[in-house]
């Protein structure tokens, strides 16, 4: 699904320059649930934007979906953006002048689906959010954990192959934070990769693997955690 | 995409009523101003008589003397009286006219008013269909009129109000100088912009109150009391000497509606020149034109040379409006770089950023246009206002759907001045910087 190898980006400015990635290589395969963790400086969000194609990088290899991504043009991988990823953000990134309809519309119009289509598409993924009666609420009307949710109602809306979330519970409670992770599973279960920027263990716990930077490159690499042995732990609340 | 895309747009210039504001009352002031100056030009230079103007021919013939050339090296602008009635024999033109004005002593009812002097166009009945002067009652009188000196008259519309109210006074009669004229048509409302018929004194003057039979001139011995010039004595005093004389007075029309027809028509002013030249006249270089009417209004230089220079000036305060408005525009843009971020992760081209944004420059241009468009009728009404007061006219400037295009056109190339470079930067804004940030 993603295959990152010995990828390097570095941020140059006048008088210094940065590796933000080095020599990185991940491969998250496609059903996968991926938590990336790392300290602050790691490379942990630069790797993220570089994975969602909305950031470039100086060398190396990264094949999407099977795509190579480094001769594709701005069109090309808008559209890749467009069908094949959806972002969850820490502070979810919704339009505050759109309604929660129109917010979840946004992928759908850049597809360029017919009426019925978006109306249908943004009226399940509201749904399976729980927030089919909030539709023409404005993100100022909704909580932090309910705007996550429209966050992710977007992605879903979509229908992509991978999820790139990064710090998607960072500004929510352990209420809300249980709530999104519980989302995000069901969604994997499905079938769609995510790959989650934390720097939560708890948040991490969640994912089938974890994988740690440090300076830029993976600094170790786990065997996934077993849900099942975090459940039993205490440490992840059930599917309910 | 388009409608999504302009309805963003507007969402976004309803959430900053201010800054719309702003934006949008620059374009308009550039706009308004642009579009008065472009509509006087334009009033000047417009085809007056659209359907008929290429087929419309003035013409002149260089009779002037052998010593010195007429003033500017051209055939005088109008022809001599005899050559009017020997041109006027061809059965060459489909249509045709000599005309001139004079100035007559009108009595209405003692009771309606005072008499007066009016300007009274002497004409053949073909300058009706041949201009396309519209009838409100009655019509033009006939070509046995023309031959007989009929006392008939044709009325403008404002005459036939100060003399009878404004009814049908078709059969009425009127007295000119020291006869009765029975009125036989009364004219629509008739203001072509330029008085293409005669340039030869104010171009933009409203056509004349009354009309009679061209035959009056001789029985009622009428003069111009517009420009005449001559380049030698009558050869007798009195009338019969001006008639007989190189004086130039009188102007010519014909209606030729085929380059054939014309072809032979100058063939037959050539010959007729050249005859004659035989009997002494005609000393100069042939020099016989036949004008439609366009190039006759260029050659007049009816459009003041200022006219051009005025509209250059006024698109160059538009393109500073424009210009000034980058600045206001790109710091909205750029405001609103998070949400952008968030588009172009949700799968939006540079493409479709730039054509939103743009689109948004172009509705508020737009908006601009039309209070731009607003603001140049007040702007037109005062103008003609002021004009009224010197060529006795109130309507010569007058907005049309070409100005009313220009005025749109106008604001879209200021919106795209003032957007595109906006538009452009926000395009290139890397979204993984301001997702993080917002």
């Amino acid at each position: 699904m993603l295959q990152m190898k010995n990828v390097v980006k570095v941020y140059r400015t006048e008088i210094v320059e940065t590796h933000a990635l080095s020599d990185l290589s991940i491969h998250v395969r496609a059903g996968e649930f991926v938590a990336v963790m790392g300290p602050s400086g790691s490379g942990k969000t630069t790797f993220l934007n570089v994975a969602g194609l909305l950031d470039g990088f100086e060398r190396g290899e990264y094949l999407l979906d099977g795509v190579d991504v480094r001769k594709l043009g701005d069109g090309e991988k808008s559209r890749i953006r467009n069908k094949k990823i959806g972002f969850v953000f820490q502070s979810f990134n919704l339009i505050p002048d759109l309604d929660v309809f129109d917010n979840v519309d946004v992928p759908l119009r850049y597809r360029r689906l017919p009426a019925g289509e978006r109306r249908d598409r943004i009226h399940r993924a509201l749904e399976q959010v729980g927030l089919a009666s909030r539709m023409r609420h404005y993100p100022s009307q909704l909580s932090g954990g309910q705007q996550q949710r429209v966050a992710i109602a977007r992605v879903l809306a979509g229908d992509p192959v991978l999820i790139l979330a990064d710090e998607p519970t960072g500004n929510l409670d352990s209420l809300m934070t249980h709530e999104i992770l519980d989302l995000l599973e069901r969604i994997n279960e499905q079938g769609t990769a995510i790959v989650m920027v934390t720097h939560s263990a708890e948040c991490a716990a969640h994912a089938h693997r974890q994988i740690h930077l440090r300076d830029g490159r993976v600094a170790e690499l786990d065997e996934p955690p077993s849900l099942v042995r975090g459940r039993e732990a205490g440490l992840v609340p059930g599917l309910g | 995409m388009l409608a999504y895309q302009l309805r963003i747009a507007w969402k976004s210039l309803r959430r900053s009523p201010a800054h719309t504001l702003i934006v949008g009352g620059g374009i308009a002031l550039g706009v308004a101003v642009s579009t008065l100056f472009a509509t006087v030009r334009h009033s000047f230079a417009k085809d007056p008589i659209p359907d008929k103007s290429a087929v419309l021919y003035n013409v002149r013939m260089d009779t002037w003397g052998p010593v010195d050339p007429y003033p500017g090296g051209k055939p005088p602008p109008q022809v001599t009286y005899q050559d009017m009635v020997a041109l006027m024999r061809s059965d060459i033109p489909a249509r045709q006219t000599g005309t001139f004005k004079a100035s007559l002593y009108v009595f209405p009812d003692p009771r309606v008013g005072r008499p007066r002097r009016e300007l009274v166009r002497l004409c053949f009945s073909d300058f009706f269909p041949m201009f396309e002067v519209p009838f409100r009652f009655g019509g033009p009188w006939d070509r046995a009129a023309d031959r007989t000196a009929e006392r008939v008259v044709v009325l403008s519309d404002e005459m036939n109000e100060r003399l009878f109210g404004g009814e049908d006074s078709v059969g009425r009669s009127v007295r000119i100088e020291d006869r009765e004229f029975r009125v036989v048509g009364v004219l629509d409302r008739w203001r072509p912009g330029v008085k293409f018929y005669d340039l030869t004194q104010n171009p933009v003057d409203v056509p004349e109150p009354i009309y009679m039979p061209f035959a009056h001139m001789v029985a009622m011995q009428l003069e111009s009391s517009g420009n005449s010039d001559g380049w030698r004595s009558p050869p007798m005093a009195g009338f019969a000497g001006l008639l007989a004389s190189e004086q130039t007075w009188i102007l010519l029309w014909v209606e030729l509606s085929s380059a054939d027809q014309v072809g032979r028509y100058r063939a037959f002013l050539d010959a007729y020149a050249l005859e004659q030249r035989k009997a002494g006249r005609f000393q100069r270089k042939l020099d016989n034109r036949v004008t439609p009417v366009r190039d006759l209004m260029v050659e007049a230089d009816v459009m003041p040379k200022e006219a051009d220079a005025m509209v250059a000036v006024s698109l160059l305060f538009l393109l500073i409006c424009a210009l000034n408005l980058i600045g206001l525009l790109l710091g909205k843009f750029l405001a609103r770089a998070a949400e952008i971020g968030v588009r172009r992760a949700m799968g939006a081209r540079r493409l479709d950023v730039f054509m939103q944004h743009l689109l948004e420059c172009e509705l508020i241009g737009l908006a601009g246009g039309a209070i731009g468009l607003a603001l140049s009728f007040g702007a037109i009404a005062v103008v003609n206002l002021w004009a009224k007061s010197i060529i006795s006219r109130g309507d010569f400037l007058a907005m049309d759907w070409a100005m009313a295009g220009f005025a749109a056109g106008a604001a879209m190339v200021a919106g795209l001045v003032a957007g595109l470079y906006p538009a452009w930067r926000v395009c290139r804004i890397a979204p993984a910087v301001h997702l993080k940030a917002q």
